[in-house]
């Protein structure tokens, strides 16, 4: 399983460079980059959410549109913001389309919520659905 | 106080910060009711479960009728103990053993247990605790210090007069592994100074001995530690096994009944199937 998150490494590395963070088992892509990146990809500059929030955007749309559940959304609340890539179960990986596949659609979801970012509602629905009742309350 | 890149200053006991749209723990489940309505879009057999973790019930149809509060931990109790010891390097002379609903749920019972208001509880890792260990610490009304690594541990615990309990972390939620040395290290720092230790030691506990030829848990030294069966060459489910000194485990295991942080008992079946094949994985050269 540590093999398969290398290799998911090896692909992911061209769409997102040295932000990339790897540990002997896991691979990572802090949620501060993962605001980043989809600013420079929206052409947003100041950020209209915080870190946490860019990251469980990302999350959900990793689910939505590829079916990926990812460790986000386990911890309520999660014990990290950061995207996290472990432990990922070669036949889970086969069965998806490969390292390849789970690169473009990290890729791609990080050029979604880039567009996004120029629509902060958006955000929130994705999130919350339409009901979204406690929007606007405290946070940083 | 820690910020984000952006300035943003980290909510209370989590290493992040809050924004707008999902501002509390509430917003939260909420965002998870939205991701179980997609799920449900798409149907099951369409998701690919990515998290590294096990969070099935590895039970037969022929255990079904065993798994019962009552009857199961007749059945398996004895052997669930054995094999934790055998898992996490205990012996049943001196060391016993209790199961937890999750991680959290063995945190927050040995700190209710172990620790009063007022007390100083000092978390010891590569990066940063836990944010359940945070909680729990706070929770009881200790002051806790967090560290990094082990030479601010030790500036940290050489300050204090008195420490009651050291929370220390093996593999960080970060991934970042702690060296035996500095493991051993801070556990002989925090008994000089009469200070419990334990071990936070919820991935750790395999992929330190497995991937990294580290001791078991209680071979460490530490007092007390749990794990969580959903992680890491186990095949679940979610439960966090708690194991350490008889004395202390009879007292955590008493809060955790008390305060229904204990795991459902029909659920030892499937503790001792995953405890057995982890234990059959790690035997493999």
């Amino acid at each position: 399983m540590i093999e398969t998150t290398q290799q998911i490494a090896r692909e992911l590395r061209p769409f997102v460079g040295n932000r990339l963070r790897e540990t002997p088992t896991t691979v990572q892509i802090p949620a501060d980059d993962i605001l980043d990146i989809a600013m420079q990809r929206g052409g947003v500059e100041n950020p209209p959410i915080v870190p946490y929030e860019a990251a469980a955007a990302l999350a959900m749309l990793l689910l939505k549109n590829h079916g990926m559940l990812m460790v986000h959304f386990v911890g309520v609340p999660p014990g990290t913001a950061d995207l996290l890539i472990k432990f990922v179960p070669p036949e889970t990986l086969e069965r998806f389309g490969g390292a390849g596949r789970y690169a473009q659609a990290i890729d791609d979801s990080l050029t979604r919520l880039g567009a996004m970012l120029r629509e902060p509602v958006s955000i929130g629905e994705l999130l919350l659905g339409g009901d979204r009742q406690s929007c606007g309350k405290g946070g940083g | 106080m820690a910020t984000d890149r952006f300035g943003n200053p980290y909510a209370p006991n989590l290493p992040y910060a809050r924004g707008r749209i999902l501002a509390t723990t509430e917003d939260d489940f909420r965002k998870l009711q939205r991701a179980w309505a997609l799920i449900r879009e798409r149907g099951p057999e369409a998701v690919f479960i990515f998290t590294g973790l096990e969070h099935a019930l590895p039970m037969s149809g022929d255990e079904l009728p065993i798994a019962d509060d009552e009857i199961a931990p007749a059945l398996y109790f004895e052997r669930l103990r054995s094999l934790a010891f055998e898992h996490l390097g205990g012996a049943p002379d001196r060391h016993d053993v209790a199961v937890f609903n999750r991680m959290t749920g063995a945190t927050l019972a040995t700190h209710l247990t172990l620790v009063r208001p007022g007390d100083v509880v000092i978390g010891a890792s590569a990066s940063h605790s836990h944010p359940s260990v945070v909680r729990a610490a706070n929770h009881v009304g200790a002051r806790f210090i967090d560290t990094a690594g082990l030479a601010m541990f030790k500036q940290t615990i050489t300050r204090e007069d008195k420490v009651t309990l050291v929370d220390l972390t093996r593999l960080t939620v970060t991934y970042d592994l702690m060296s035996v040395e500095e493991i051993l290290a801070i556990v002989r720092l925090a008994h000089d100074k009469d200070a419990l230790v334990y071990m936070d030691d919820a991935g750790g506990a395999r992929v330190g001995p497995a991937g990294f030829a580290q001791p078991r848990m209680l071979e460490l030294g530490v007092d007390v530690g749990a794990t969580g069966l959903d992680k890491y060459g186990t095949i679940g489910p979610r439960i966090g096994l708690l194991a350490g000194r008889a004395d202390l485990v009879a007292r955590i295991r008493a809060t955790g009944f008390e305060f229904g942080l204990e795991a459902r008992q029909m659920l030892y079946p499937a503790v001792v199937r995953t405890l057995e094949q982890s234990i059959r994985r790690a035997s493999k050269p």
